[in-house]
């Protein structure tokens, strides 16, 4: 065996010094793709503490289970036929849809935002970081752009998971795979814009209400406080007003029937065949999205200013 | 120095906010090396350097980034900025942090780890880098946020009081890594300090401003060579001395236990020596001093 006075040293520790960087510098288009995917991860709390990891989840799992649920009952009645004697003659049974599910994810969505939209914006402040970012060639824009998109993706993801696990479930539960594509294909254009609408106008919402505090907590509770609100509200409103009477400008109280509305009124014109104020609810969300996102960026702007 | 190769050129900078006047009309450039932008609190060190950074616009006057207009993203590619106020996330390892900085600043993924791991080296962090700052001491800190500034390899760093906070040690260690930056790294610093021993003891040229114009500008070996004086100290009869110097018209001040006597010659070498001999004083101490950079707020 050899012994340390045996070996002869020869290594030799050698400092390189400072090393200047001779190579690519990719500007402005690198910063935004940094702050976009810090923001994804953020979101979903990688490189976070265990709370961070599983706080989205709990959001988006009901909404899962809610989807795998209602595929579920469809198969079930599938394999029962489609048919139920009522007493009075047969009745076709209506199978849990895309458009029910929709009512039910719209409220986790929004949840799902008031958790994880502060956390995209607020500590940046808190922390002042944020000030480090913008000795960098980027501008105010760039940064809240590249979070903002950060956001609709997360919330997109939230929002399509359940809607493609209703539809690989119907698929699976159907006999007729290719009969039950053909006649219900439209049910994918009708959610993907329907969570594209929420996952819109929720990124905007938050926003702009963490532009009025650093605190993660405060936001999120501002933002699950209106929700509440604005649903409690809503749901009134339409217990003394039916649906056929909703030319009551109190029906636009309820931000997740403002968002639930557009598609269907728009595209398919099934939301409200005997409303004729259809178009006031995709009005009411353009007006409400660009009056918060100019709130946020005003409010961004000045704080920087 | 040749105009295009000025790094900052402010052109008659005014900022206002509201009535308050933060920059006057204040018109300096600043080169390679070490730069002092000194000044008492208030006198529109941070405005300048706001504005030079893009975080803030001039009222009137242009501010100019390596040729370029300041307001403009792209002028910031090779800046880097040290903030005096604390500034980190408490979460994240310097390592994730520098890296995440250096993609900001636009280097590519695959180099940003590498740089960042050879930032921290150079300010003496790397073996804490994996730690999250927020267990970091006041000086550890202060390295990296010089760190992030140094990351992206910039041709010029902006550092707003870097030895605010710092006892002596961490004082003299700070300023003597912003030496080694500027003088191994070739990287040019700003130094905004209200410290005028740290200026005196890092830069090599001096931007003074007060009350947001600019009181001097130049280099800090000319100014202290400049504005040499005279120290006499007496045992005894000073009272005489001075009026025997008085008699003598030698303009003098006291300072302390010493007399100051500017702008001395050989014929007012004569005169003090016939001073002293008049009031029977007997000297313990004569001889030339540097002016330090506190007596420019003193005498202008």
């Amino acid at each position: 065996m050899t012994t340390d006075q045996n070996i002869e040293r020869t290594g030799t520790v050698f400092d390189i010094g400072y090393q200047t960087y001779e190579g690519e510098r990719e500007g402005r288009s690198r910063a935004w793709q940094t702050i976009f995917w810090d923001g994804v991860k953020n979101g979903m709390g990688i490189g976070r503490g265990g709370w961070a990891k599983i706080l989205p989840w709990l959001v988006v799992s009901p909404a899962i289970l809610t989807g795998l649920v209602f595929a579920a009952i469809a198969a079930f009645f599938e394999q029962l036929g489609l048919e139920v004697d009522t007493g009075e003659g047969t009745e076709v049974v209506d199978l849990p849809s895309h458009d029910d599910l929709i009512g039910v994810i719209g409220f986790l969505l929004l949840i799902f935002a008031a958790f994880v939209g502060p956390e995209l914006i607020c500590p940046d402040r808190r922390n002042r970081v944020i000030h480090l970012y913008f000795v960098r060639p980027i501008t105010l824009l760039d940064y809240l752009g590249a979070r903002w998109l950060a956001l609709i993706v997360l919330l997109l993801a939230a929002s399509l998971l359940p809607h493609i696990t209703l539809w690989v479930g119907l698929l699976i539960g159907v006999s007729d795979s290719l009969g039950h594509i053909q006649d219900n294909w439209t049910d994918i254009p009708r959610f993907v814009g329907n969570s594209a609408v929420f996952a819109v106008f929720a990124a905007s919402f938050t926003f702009a209400v963490s532009s009025l505090t650093d605190r993660r907590m405060i936001a999120t509770l501002i933002v699950i406080s209106v929700i509440m609100i604005s649903s409690f509200t809503g749901l009134i409103v339409n217990l003394f007003n039916p649906p056929d009477s909703v030319s009551n400008p109190m029906a636009l109280v309820n931000l997740i029937d403002i968002n639930t509305s557009i598609i269907p009124s728009i595209f398919f014109g099934t939301y409200n065949e005997n409303f004729d104020l259809n178009i006031i609810f995709p009005i009411a969300w353009i007006v409400l999205l660009t009056a918060v996102s100019i709130f946020a960026t005003w409010r961004f702007y000045s704080r920087q200013r | 120095m040749n105009q295009d190769s000025y790094l900052l050129e402010a052109r008659d900078l005014t900022k206002l906010y509201g009535i308050v006047q933060a920059l006057d009309s204040a018109s300096f450039t600043v080169g390679s090396g070490i730069t002092g932008l000194l000044g008492p609190n208030g006198a529109g060190k941070s405005t300048a350097i706001r504005i030079f950074l893009g975080l803030t616009d001039a009222t009137s006057g242009s501010a100019l980034v390596m040729g370029a207009d300041a307001r403009h993203p792209d002028a910031r590619t090779r800046l880097g900025y040290m903030p005096e106020h604390d500034c980190l996330p408490p979460n994240q390892s310097a390592a994730n942090f520098l890296t995440h900085m250096a993609e900001v600043s636009g280097i590519p993924p695959s180099r940003s780890r590498a740089l960042a791991a050879d930032t921290l080296r150079h300010v003496g962090l790397f073996e804490e880098r994996y730690r999250p700052i927020g267990g970091y001491s006041t000086g550890m800190k202060q390295r990296v946020k010089l760190a992030q500034a140094l990351v992206h390899d910039p041709v010029l760093i902006l550092l707003d009081e870097p030895t605010a906070g710092l006892d002596p040690t961490g004082r003299t260690e700070m300023l003597n890594l912003i030496r080694r930056i500027a003088r191994e790294f070739g990287i040019s610093v700003v130094l905004s300090t209200h410290l005028m021993q740290d200026v005196e003891r890092t830069c090599d040229n001096i931007v003074l401003l007060d009350m947001g114009r600019v009181k001097e500008s130049s280099d800090v070996k000319s100014l202290t060579e400049e504005t040499e004086l005279i120290y006499v100290e007496v045992a005894n009869n000073r009272d005489r001395f001075t009026a025997e110097l008085s008699d003598r018209n030698i303009v003098h001040t006291s300072e302390g236990i010493a007399i100051s006597i500017p702008d001395v010659d050989g014929a007012k070498f004569d005169a003090i020596r016939d001073a002293l001999v008049a009031s029977e004083a007997r000297l313990v101490r004569m001889g030339p001093r540097q002016r330090a950079l506190i007596d420019l707020f003193r005498t202008n």
